[in-house]
């Protein structure tokens, strides 16, 4: 068990590593200068240069990149190119809340939609609500966020007026229900067929039908003995996009005006902000890892046969 | 691990991929428009406004964002403004208009005296001094440093900033005079852009995040990524402005949100552009008709073609490209945002000749003049744009347009800060592009976009163009002292340049916007946006509580 945390830790930093290196790398990959967005539109050819030399543009990439690294190992992410006198690591942070709430109000919303309606149509496979449920997931599936986070802004909240339009306020749950509904939309539909699919397998097999023939009451056998069997699948999708959405929301903190993690990356990302860019992703990727492994802990208590050793 | 992995990079693919839908941040806005409710100024209550980014800095000298600009009318004042809904100077801190010497070298200003920062110490000609020198001190990495440095004595200064250049001078408490390299008819607009604002002397250090200046209004707070609180400085000079107590921006909301918002009340005033998917809906609602106004924007949109590129470098071929467009079909693909372009400096400009300069579209003729350049056939090259409306609109039917006289252009449209880096760089045969103007002076046009010394990498001379004989009249443009005088230099440049065709004049960009129902006396000033001092709100009360 100790070795075994052990050698995933050390699987976590050296994939820590690979993507910041990686995120370093892409962005010299673009075909365009920092110092160009930061002079801004009318800036000279001269007062460029002068800015690109002031950030150090100038040195050879494995200079650039070994003193990022070293000073990533004491923890400095650096000081944003876009927001001037703004350290990348308190931005971070200072946006985390924000998109904590988000993430956990996503899960919560994939879950409510998808669990009991995958179930609920794979126990009454075939019938109009079996149906319906595969409809509604298309459905559900096929919406873009942003598209459906647009439309769930203008009807519930500037025609009808029942939440508000942007940010967050008092009371918090007010301002979040929209805004992870969207999130929540795509992942529950997800969510309700794995679930339907993973059902039916176990609803279909030996020992459900053991359990019948018995003349155990269904209720038991739907909720004790089959979903226990589903919980696994369940938990690691819930698991990875847990991570993910830590990592910043992207499209949903945007449209709803969120200040979050992943509206801070989609500035940096548009501003070229170097610093940002890199502190957002080793953000997101240490989400995503430290939560993989929890879910990996987890296995262990859910499943009795797993058994973590090498 | 490998899921994981392509969970973080599909992320950052989605947000790259997503930098399509930001509008382009046109650092000025625009026009001359009027608006508003009441006559008699009223008083009190907050402006609420919202922003879809956060403001880059609150230092004055280094801002060049939409965002930030608005704020640094807000906190700071300059020597000279410009005017209500014009392009005229009006004095603000200054005293008087500069003396200048009959050789337009030297420029001696007067400050009002008893102005006072909002932390309670006097201005003095120390102050300007310092915030001039600072823009030329390379460490303050001040994007438009480019204008100061017509000050005698910048370059020496920039590379060994202690004390002041040796052509800023502070003769008394209120008295600065300032010497000029060559003369420069346009530098007392620099004086008015935002990095000519005051700040105190040796306040460098802290301007960017605790900003102290003498302007209408005083930061009170700034939450990163939520919002940007401003006070009533209840000492500004120029009483009864301002005449809100505060104003109150959100920060990072959504342009299309931004609209919904101002429609419910929620805010008074859209920091960003109205977005093009709602234009009409917007413009064209007759609710909102008292509400919208449209100002003409000092703005020139239009094609550069290399002229270090082949076929390019071939006058008949830059020629036939001057026929090939159709302006007025081009402004329906941009909801009718400008008019046809008639020359190179847009109206409102000094320097703009009034005359038509450009080329109708004329299929025929091109490729008579394609022909006799040797390509009866045509050519293929590449084209680029911006991936952003308006260009993204645009550029398809000019595509189609080249195609009509027989030049394939291969389309490519790029993110903005990577489509500055290729055209700059002199890759891009075919390029669409804009320039709003700093200063309503044409040399911002000419001498900024087509001089010799911008046609060098990373400069803003796609076309690579380099005409001494323009540059000469440009220079005597800036020398003259009566505006007929630079007008007419202005013209002869705008001849000499639109003769070798380097460019092709499409349209000049007109801004419509609109304003909350509650706000009075609004218009939207040309150079800067906003005009904040002046706004009022239509439930305020008649007199200050």
């Amino acid at each position: 068990m100790t070795w075994w945390i052990l050698r995933r830790l050390g699987q976590m930093l050296i994939v820590l590593f690979g993507v910041v290196s990686l995120a370093f790398l892409l962005v010299y990959a673009v075909p365009a200068d920092p110092a160009s967005t930061l002079a801004g539109p009318n800036a000279s050819a001269a007062t460029i240069a002068s800015i690109h030399a002031q950030l150090g543009l100038d040195n050879p990439l494995w200079q650039q990149y070994l003193g990022f690294i070293g000073r990533l190992l004491t923890g400095d992410l650096g000081t944003s190119y876009v927001l001037r006198e703004t350290p990348v690591f308190g931005r971070i942070v200072a946006a985390l809340p924000t998109t904590l709430l988000v993430a956990v109000g996503g899960i919560i919303w994939q879950i409510i939609l998808g669990v009991p309606a995958g179930i609920y149509a794979a126990y009454r496979r075939g019938s109009w609500v079996d149906r319906l449920v595969t409809f509604l997931s298309l459905i559900g599936l096929s919406a873009p966020p942003f598209w459906l986070g647009l439309l769930l802004i203008y009807y519930f909240a500037f025609s009808w007026g029942l939440f508000p339009l942007n940010g967050l306020g008092s009371p918090v749950f007010w301002y979040l229900v929209l805004p992870t509904f969207t999130l929540g939309a795509g992942g529950g539909a997800w969510y309700a067929r794995m679930t339907r699919t993973n059902m039916i397998e176990t609803l279909d097999s030996p020992f459900v039908r053991m359990a019948r023939a018995k003349g155990m009451p269904e209720h038991v056998i739907l909720w004790r003995h089959s979903f226990r069997h589903i919980a696994i699948p369940l938990l690691t999708m819930i698991g990875l996009d847990f991570g993910y959405f830590l990592g910043g929301v992207v499209i949903v903190e945007t449209v709803f005006g969120l200040n979050g993690i992943g509206r801070l990356a989609f500035d940096a990302i548009s501003n070229l902000d170097t610093p940002m860019i890199v502190g957002t992703v080793l953000f997101a990727a240490i989400f995503i890892v430290v939560v993989n492994f929890i879910v990996d802990l987890l296995y262990s208590v859910i499943d009795p046969r797993v058994r973590l050793n090498s | 691990m490998k899921r994981s992995l392509r969970v973080v990079l599909l992320g950052a693919a989605m947000a790259i991929a997503l930098t399509a839908c930001t509008a382009p941040g046109g650092s000025t806005s625009s026009g001359s428009g009027s608006s508003g409710s009441s006559e008699t100024a009223l008083y009190g209550g907050t402006m609420t406004t919202a922003a879809a980014s956060d403001p880059e800095t609150f230092d004055p000298a280094v801002c060049t964002g939409a965002t930030c600009w608005n704020i640094m009318r807000m906190v700071f004042d300059r020597m000279y403004d410009y005017d209500g809904a014009t392009s005229n100077l009006k004095l603000q801190a200054a005293e008087d208009f500069p003396t200048v010497s009959d050789d337009g070298l030297t420029y001696t200003m007067k400050l009002k005296s008893g102005l006072t920062f909002s932390d309670g110490s006097p201005v003095t000609a120390k102050d300007v001094a310092y915030s001039y020198a600072r823009v030329l001190d390379p460490a303050t990495k001040a994007g438009l440093a480019e204008f100061w440095k017509g000050i005698a004595g910048a370059a020496d200064y920039a590379a060994n900033p202690t004390g002041l250049p040796s052509g800023i001078v502070v003769v008394d408490d209120l008295t600065l005079k300032i010497t000029l390299a060559t003369p420069n008819s346009s530098f007392k607009y620099v004086l008015a852009m935002p990095a000519g604002s005051i700040i105190p002397a040796d306040s460098g250090s802290t301007i960017a995040t605790k900003p102290v200046g003498s302007g209408p209004f005083t930061l009170a707070t700034f939450e990163p990524g939520v919002q940007v609180m401003l006070d009533r400085n209840p000492n500004y000079w120029d009483s009864p402005r301002p005449y809100v107590d505060h104003v109150h921006m959100i920060l990072g909301v959504d342009p299309d949100n931004q609209v919904l918002m101002l429609q419910k009340g929620d805010i008074d005033l859209m920091g960003s552009p109205i977005p093009p998917a709602k234009f009409l809906q917007v413009t064209t609602d007759a609710k909102y008709k008292e509400q919208i106004v449209t100002i003409e924007k000092p703005s020139t949109y239009y094609l550069t073609m290399n002229m270090n590129t082949p076929p390019f470098d071939n006058p008949k071929v830059r020629e036939a490209v001057s026929y090939a467009f159709d302006r007025d079909g081009l402004l329906k693909l941009v909801n009718g945002q400008g008019k046809p372009a008639t020359e190179f400096i847009p109206p409102g400009v000094l320097g703009n000749s009034g005359e038509n300069l450009t080329q109708a579209q004329n299929v025929e003729k091109a490729k008579s003049l394609l022909a006799e350049a040797g390509y009866p056939n045509g050519f293929d090259t590449q084209f680029y744009a911006w991936n952003v409306a308006p260009f993204s609109a645009l550029a398809p039917q000019m595509q189609q347009d080249l195609k009509a006289i027989g030049i394939n252009a291969d389309l490519q449209t790029l993110a903005p800060n990577t489509f500055a880096e290729l055209a700059g760089s002199g890759k891009a045969p075919l390029a669409l592009t804009f320039w709003v103007a700093d200063y309503p002076e044409g040399s911002d046009f000419l001498q900024a976009l087509l001089s010799c010394a911008t046609a060098v990498p990373q400069g803003q001379n796609f076309a690579y163009y380099c005409s001494p004989e323009m540059d000469a009249d440009v220079q005597q443009a800036l020398a003259a002292t009566d505006p007929a005088q630079a007008t007419a230099d202005y013209t002869a440049a705008t001849k000499i340049m639109l003769a070798d065709n380097p460019v092709v004049p499409l349209y000049f960009g007109t801004k419509t916007e609109i304003r909350g129902a509650n706000v009075g006396n609004y218009f939207p000033q040309p150079i800067w946006g906003w005009d904040m001092a002046e706004y009022w709100k239509a439930d305020g009360s008649t007199a200050r509580s």
